[in-house]
């Protein structure tokens, strides 16, 4: 890349050009220069705007929340009943703890699925069966990607869940926790495994060889050379992936029964993971007709969409320590 | 290698390739299944050209198509110059100062955000703050803001992969570096910015979360609309999907299943077939490429 | 941004002024007139059937009409005619149940009779339940169909959310006015499609419904040794029932709106599509049930 100063390209000799003609040209097309410098830094500051403005917006529609809920009460209390207020009784709560739970629980579940699958198909992608991997894995990684998300919920609904049911305890109907991890895992194991993928594939090729030159296997390998060296992408793209995981709504919505009540682990054990619950994207789903009509529920709604807005700053700032760390190591 | 070693290792590693073939299979599942639940509806013609109908059978996906094309190229339209723009900046004119940091940081943030929240952020700004109703603008900004970090990456990745002696011949012979840009760089990276756009364009073609917020009324409207307002509200494909299979009821149409079932598999038709594109375009481009 | 436009919100605004509007209610016009413009109805899931058949038939009827209908929940029709965001408000129940609600700004037509019932999965084994029984399954007491007479399957509870005058409806008639419904169901839904499928892909599946909406998947059981059938509710004898309500704003409501009110109330629709659909004409009865009040 060519390291010039900005506002104008390299000069060319100043040779005496006759006509004043051609010093009106370079002239012109030096500010040109400069104006389409400024025009494209502006294009590229525009990522910066927005970051700015929907910070503002949400923190702007979350405020009045702020004061009349309180962070105590939003994060304190399982009493979630954010649209009582325009509803036939009962009283307004707002206490979120259910549906924040909900949404790392369900996240959780998705992560402890999705990383083994995600892992294997990276390391077999790079490392067992790279050409069957690029001509198989990579594009179906891809279609994976492409799927919107509400199919994958939709497919959840009609497929996943009879088979939960069966394997839910009796008086539940499949929908819940597991449903809804399962639909996020298979949503986030592209994410996870393409990022391995390429860490792997950064590795040099003499640590792959010196190992197997030792006398290693090719598990043994894998197993305590390639993905100890790659994991800064492993974490990268997990931690990636719990944020993509953490934002999804419509998927989860429609299989995990958006019951407001948290599931009692301690009494249940495994079988809480056939409760039904909720998350918060899927009760800021909920509330989507009631924007105009409900001011207090959406202003809670819109505490929660900041609640997610900052987990998802927290995924990134521990992404550029990993990869910082990593690059120090080198 | 002892013979144990060797038996674990061929475990571990059959282990693995078990995985991968269990995933690799449930996606082909996946999309035959849809396929083949949906098959009566994407064969059947009046379901392209007819609306969805409340009160009886025979829904169609006609106005749902027509909002997804007419929202996706309004978003093209703010962000492929706005996504361009970014791209040539970083490829050309940034340095590796803060200022430039700052820049990418705030990119890599806008590519994480949930769409939900860029939904809420949409409905705030677009549709609360302006007094207005939810609108296919409204969906098209804000489709805008989770395409935009996309497209600058793939911009600013399209023109750092033209060779060097392309900048610096232009240079050369007196161009300045708008002009380069303009008439030089540009053009040679032609074929992969519009394999790029039209990445960018499937990216958000199965996006529901934030059209749900800011372009869609919620409702299944009774009525044909095929209007050409961008203040109009509207539903796309994913949208349907989820308002259809939430608000329509039985009573009333009892083919909600068939109909679902059919936008359903519309949708992975549609992304199969963005997916298939994009690679041959790709190939298409690096064909060319290879010839200049 | 550049390029947007500032429209004023409230759906009345769009109504481009109604045609020869008729101005009389009376239930006994065969026809309506025709108006024009655009309006929006939302609310009541168990109405929905109803106004969508009529929307569609009268668009058919009146090209120059625009209504769009969707659902949402008694509370959020009732809330959404009071703001102004929808121009006809659907709800089970009357505005008086919503506190929120001035009740002096909106104004009430009630346009058919709704008949709810407790539906379950046919697995269950159960055609007819007391009203103390149903109360013990709803509130989680009773946790197996063997208990109060069916098979031996698991109860899976399936509720409506908070703001379905369904299930104020239920809790008024069926619960005597306390929510005793049990806080862990197996899920909350919002519309009566996902109640339908939930009741009947679970074999202990129960939840309420308007028979209306009900299809042959799922059996409506009998409270009390009586079914929910017009007759019954004539006679007084089945209780799970209420008048369906469409509000509309007090002062300045859309032309079309009250012409397409008036559409539904004219006694080719009351004879015709109402009973068709399953529900019953308003003049069925006068007697008001719990949730009526």
């Amino acid at each position: 890349m060519i390291e010039t100063s900005a506002g104008g390209g390299p000069a060319p000799s100043a040779s005496a050009a006759p006509a004043a003609g051609v010093h009106a040209i370079r002239r012109r097309s030096r500010v040109l220069d400069q104006l389409s410098h400024r025009a494209v830094a502006a294009a590229a500051a525009a990522n910066v705007l927005l970051i700015l403005l929907v910070v503002v917006f949400l923190a702007l529609r979350a405020a009045p929340g702020l004061k009349s809920i309180g962070l105590g009460q939003l994060f304190g209390s399982a009493d979630w009943q954010p649209d009582a207020g325009i509803g036939f009784g009962g009283s307004s709560a707002f206490g979120a703890l259910a549906p924040i739970l909900g949404s790392f629980a369900v996240v959780l579940v998705g992560l402890l699925i999705a990383v083994p699958f995600a892992t294997s198909a990276a390391v077999v992608l790079a490392e067992t069966n790279p050409r069957v991997g690029e001509r198989f894995i990579r594009p179906a990684v891809e279609v994976f990607v492409g799927i919107p998300s509400v199919v994958y919920g939709y497919v959840g609904f009609i497929a996943l869940l009879p088979i939960m049911r069966h394997l839910a305890p009796p008086g539940r109907d499949g929908s819940g926790v597991l449903a809804a991890g399962i639909v996020l895992a298979i949503m986030i194991i592209p994410t996870i495994a393409s990022i391995t993928a390429d860490g792997l594939l950064a590795i040099p090729v003499a640590l792959r060889e010196g190992s197997l030159a030792l006398g290693a296997t090719r598990w043994q390998t894998i197993r305590r050379v390639l993905l100890p060296a790659a994991r800064p992408a492993l974490v990268t793209g997990i931690v990636l992936g719990f944020a993509r995981a953490m934002g999804e709504a419509l998927a989860v919505a429609l299989v995990i029964g958006d019951v407001n009540v948290i599931p009692n682990v301690r009494s249940e054990g495994l079988r809480a993971l056939f409760e039904p619950f909720t998350t918060m994207t899927v009760t800021i789903t909920d509330g989507v007709d009631k924007l105009a009509i409900n001011p207090d529920g959406t202003a809670a709604r819109y505490m929660l969409a900041l609640v997610l807005l900052v987990v998802t700053f927290i995924s990134i700032v521990v992404v550029r320590m990993v990869l910082r760390r990593a690059e120090s190591r080198r | 290698m002892t013979r144990r070693l060797r038996i674990q290792d061929r475990i571990a590693i059959g282990a693995l390739r078990g995985m991968v073939v269990v995933l690799l299979a449930l996606l082909v599942w996946m999309v035959v299944f849809l396929l083949v639940q949906g098959w009566s509806e994407l064969t059947r013609l009046a379901f392209y050209s007819s609306p969805p109908n409340i009160a009886g059978p025979g829904s169609g996906v006609g106005p749902q198509l027509f909002n997804t094309v007419y929202v996706l190229v309004l978003s093209m339209l703010f962000t492929v110059p706005l996504g361009l723009a970014g791209g040539i900046y970083f490829a050309e004119y940034a340095g590796t100062g803060r200022f430039t940091n700052l820049l990418r940081r705030a990119s890599e943030t806008l590519a994480t955000l949930p769409s939900i929240v860029v939904g809420l952020f949409g409905y705030a700004l677009f549709v609360q703050a302006t007094h207005s109703h939810p609108s296919r603008l409204a969906a098209a900004l804000s489709l805008t803001v989770i395409n935009l970090p996309y497209m600058v990456r793939v911009s600013e990745d399209a023109l750092r992969a033209l060779p060097e002696g392309l900048r610096e011949g232009s240079l050369a012979l007196g161009a300045t570096r708008s002009q380069t840009i303009a008439r030089v760089l540009l053009p040679a990276a032609m074929p992969a910015l519009i394999t790029g756009v039209i990445l960018a364009a499937g990216r958000v073609f199965g996006e529901a979360a934030a059209i749900l917020f800011t372009g869609s009324n919620f409702a299944l409207t009774a009525h044909s609309n095929y209007s050409l307002s961008p203040l109009d509200s509207g539903d796309t494909l994913a949208v349907d999907l989820y308002v259809f299979r939430t608000q329509a009821e039985p009573s009333a149409v009892p083919d909600a299943r068939q109909y679902a079932d059919g936008v359903a598999a519309l949708l992975i038709v549609v992304v199969l077939l963005f997916n298939v594109g994009a690679r041959a375009l790709g190939r298409v481009a690096v064909r060319r490429g290879r010839h200049k | 941004m550049a390029g947007l436009a500032l429209v004023a919100c409230g759906s009345t605004d769009n109504n481009t002024g109604g045609g020869a509007a008729s101005s009389s209610s009376t239930s006994s016009s065969t026809t309506a007139a025709c108006a024009s413009g655009s309006i929006t109805a939302s609310g009541s899931t168990a109405l929905q059937p109803l106004v969508a058949k009529a929307a569609t038939a009268y668009q058919a009827k009146c090209p120059g009409a625009t209504i769009t209908v969707s659902g949402g929940g008694s509370s959020v029709g009732l809330s959404n005619v009071a703001a102004g965001v929808s121009d006809v408000g659907d709800s089970d129940v009357p505005v008086s149940n919503a506190k929120s609600i001035d009740a002096t700004t909106v104004k009430d037509n009630q346009v058919a009779v709704v008949v709810f019932a407790v539906i379950v999965n046919p697995a269950a084994g159960v055609t007819n339940l007391t009203t103390q029984q149903v109360q013990d399954v709803f509130s989680g007491k009773v946790t197996n169909w063997k208990d109060v007479g069916g098979k031996d399957v698991a109860i899976t509870l399936i509720e409506r959310k908070t703001g379905s005058g369904t299930r104020l409806s239920f809790i008024k008639d069926m619960l005597g006015g306390t929510d005793t419904e049990s806080k862990t169901p197996a899920s909350t839904q919002d519309s009566t499609q996902l109640v339908l499928q939930g009741v009947a892909g679970a074999p202990g599946g129960v939840s309420y419904v308007g028979v209306s909406s009900a299809n042959s998947s799922v059996t409506a059981v009998s409270i009390d040794g009586n079914a929910p059938t017009a007759a019954n509710v004539t006679s007084g004898k089945y209780k799970y029932f209420s008048h369906e309500h469409m509000y509309v704003k007090a002062t300045g409501a859309s032309p079309l709106a009250s012409a397409f009110i008036d559409y539904i109330l004219s006694s080719d629709v009351q004879n015709g599509m109402v009973t068709q659909l399953g529900y019953l004409p308003v003049s069925t009865t006068t007697e008001q049930s719990a949730a009526d009040q």
